[in-house]
């Protein structure tokens, strides 16, 4: 059996006060899908809940529940054991609103993995004999523009940064385990003194070297590559190392390469008192293993 | 998959080995504290700082600790053996050197204040060899300050930051003209690092640009903002900006000291076990 990281997302622009009911996500139809865990956007942190059923039809729960503990965001809830929906399935969502007021794009993401037969896909592993060594690919992403016209996000309209490429290029295998992603610029005496780099809304979109992609729409990079909530300003003490996590890791052989798009609209940035938008240079970074073969 | 069992080999690549091998035990071992100064005014390669170990026997690093006065920097960490294990091999130029070194070690090294010290998980292990040294190469920010100038007006602050880091961005001014004439339209014009922005009047001569207004064709027009660049504060923004006088940038210094940054390895050492 084959494991392939699989995230679905579901978003709603506008969720109306009191909620919507029996909203379903479509799975694709390619293969099972093992649910693991569950976050949101614009939901938890408004003390608002979800629920949803299970393969076999029933609630998960009895009350609408959230991916929040006393108020403070978690790295989602976890679904243990797993869920499996079968291919072309469709997982029916509940989502609470008693704000009294239309919430905009409450976003709730389904994480896990998807299934396949083995030879079904052209998946690289591990070789028989090998040695491993931490390993650290950054790809910069510079000067994202604060908005555009794309409609990938759905919400909002983003600037669109296509086809950023992770190629391994080293001498060994890579196993990618987390993922980190920071804006930053650096500031010279004499030189160039950078703007703030600062951003709320940016996505990213993972895809492998077929660009088959490993979401159904673009996931928020905070979501995807890490940290609890969108502090990605500079001065916020409380960030610590929390790296988004693949499960199962994505193995690349050294001559592969990983592509992913990267989304961003912060033109209400300002009027959220998050601070004057720039372009920004963000570092993605891919965490994990290299693997060596070893004769 | 089974672990790979150690196996000594002056050529290998580290070994993958969770589990303590046969005649081997591992003993905790903390290396460190280490500390390294790095040049405070930014953008300075800093390379080949070396933290050697102890020479009795292999240390197998697990994990790394960053604290103290630690600012945003990128980084490269190469094991005993040259194998970079942050980062990847530089390519021999100014720069393949940058572009082989990774912001951070793993997490947001946001701080210069000394609180917020942060680990990072080395995994798998890597081996060093006895009396190896860890190498670290380093390019920080600069922790010096920018020029700037505030103007504000009933609660709300435009505020124009240098584009030039340090001393260098003192001097550069900034004007809000009243054209005091009719259906003016907005602009900014640039002389030297003096930007003059004449604000927009309607038919009646009233001025009608707004702080957003303001900030924005700053931030748009590439002349101005390669001189300095517009903050806001203190909303709404869309009510109308007032003209100011010139006022000048002010109050950029130079780094007067070096970043220090101070790291643990946290780890252990492999030791054969007594016949």
């Amino acid at each position: 059996m084959i494991q392939r990281h699989q995230d679905y997302q579901l978003s709603i622009p506008s969720l109306p006060a009191g909620g919507l009911f029996d909203v379903p996500l479509q799975l694709d139809s390619d293969a099972p899908f093992a649910l693991r865990r569950i976050k949101t956007r614009n939901l938890g942190s408004l003390g608002q809940g979800f629920r949803f059923r299970t393969p076999k039809d029933r609630y998960q729960s009895t009350t609408y529940v959230t991916d929040y503990t006393d108020g403070q965001p978690t790295t989602g809830k976890l679904i243990y054991p797993q869920m499996i929906y079968p291919p072309n399935a469709s997982i029916i969502v509940d989502i609470e609103n008693n704000t009294g007021e239309t919430i905009t794009n409450a976003r709730v993401l389904f994480r896990g993995s998807k299934y396949y037969q083995d030879g079904s896909l052209p998946i690289a592993s591990y070789p028989p004999k090998l040695s491993t060594l931490p390993g650290t690919l950054q790809v910069p992403v510079l000067q994202i523009p604060v908005t555009g016209s794309s409609h990938a996000v759905p919400g909002l309209n983003t600037a669109a940064v296509l086809n950023n490429i992770l190629n391994i290029g080293t001498d060994a295998d890579f196993a990618i385990r987390y993922l980190a992603a920071d804006p930053f610029a650096i500031a010279i005496d004499g030189g160039v003194n950078p703007p703030p780099q600062v951003f709320n809304e940016m996505y990213v979109l993972l895809r492998d070297e077929s660009k088959k992609g490993y979401s159904n729409e673009p996931i928020h990079v905070d979501d995807l590559f890490g940290q609890l909530a969108p502090a990605t300003t500079a001065n916020n003490e409380s960030n610590r190392f929390l790296p988004g996590v693949l499960t199962p890791e994505i193995y690349l052989q050294r001559t592969q390469a990983l592509y992913f798009d990267v989304f961003r609209d912060d033109s209400a940035m300002l009027a959220l008192g998050l601070g004057m938008p720039f372009p920004v240079d963000v570092y993605f970074r891919f965490q994990g293993a290299k693997v060596f073969l070893r004769d | 998959m089974m672990p790979v069992k150690f196996a000594p080999n002056p050529l290998f690549k580290p070994q993958w080995a969770y589990s303590t091998p046969d005649g081997f035990h591992d003993e905790m071992f903390i290396l460190g504290t280490f500390t390294f100064s790095l040049p405070g005014s930014g953008g300075v390669v800093t390379q080949d700082l070396p933290v050697q170990c102890d020479d009795d026997v292999p240390y197998y690093i697990r994990g790394i600790m960053f604290g103290g006065n630690a600012a945003n920097f990128f980084i490269r960490i190469r094991d005993t053996y040259n194998n970079p294990i942050v980062g990847a091999q530089p390519a021999g130029n100014i720069a393949g050197v940058l572009s082989t070194l990774v912001l951070g070690v793993g997490c947001w090294c946001s701080q210069t204040d000394g609180d917020n010290a942060f680990g990072f998980p080395i995994e798998p292990e890597v081996e060093c060899s006895p009396g190896g040294s860890v190498l670290f190469d380093f390019l920080g920010t600069s922790n010096g300050t920018a020029a700037s100038v505030a103007l504000t007006s009933g609660g709300t602050t435009l505020t124009l930051t240098a584009a030039l880091m340090g001393a260098a961005g003192n001097g550069a001014t900034i004007t809000l003209v009243n054209p005091a004439a009719p259906n003016v339209p907005l602009s900014v014009a640039v002389v030297g690092r003096n930007v003059t922005v004449t604000l927009a009047t309607d038919g009646a001569s009233a001025l009608t640009s707004t702080w957003l207004d303001v900030a924005n064709i700053i931030n748009d027009t590439p002349a101005a903002f390669a001189v300095m660049f517009a903050t806001l504060s203190g909303p709404p923004f869309t009510t109308v900006i007032p003209a100011h006088g010139l006022a000048t940038l002010a109050g950029g210094l130079n780094s007067s000291e070096p970043i220090t940054i101070q790291g643990t390895f946290i780890g252990v050492k492999r030791r054969p076990n007594c016949v």
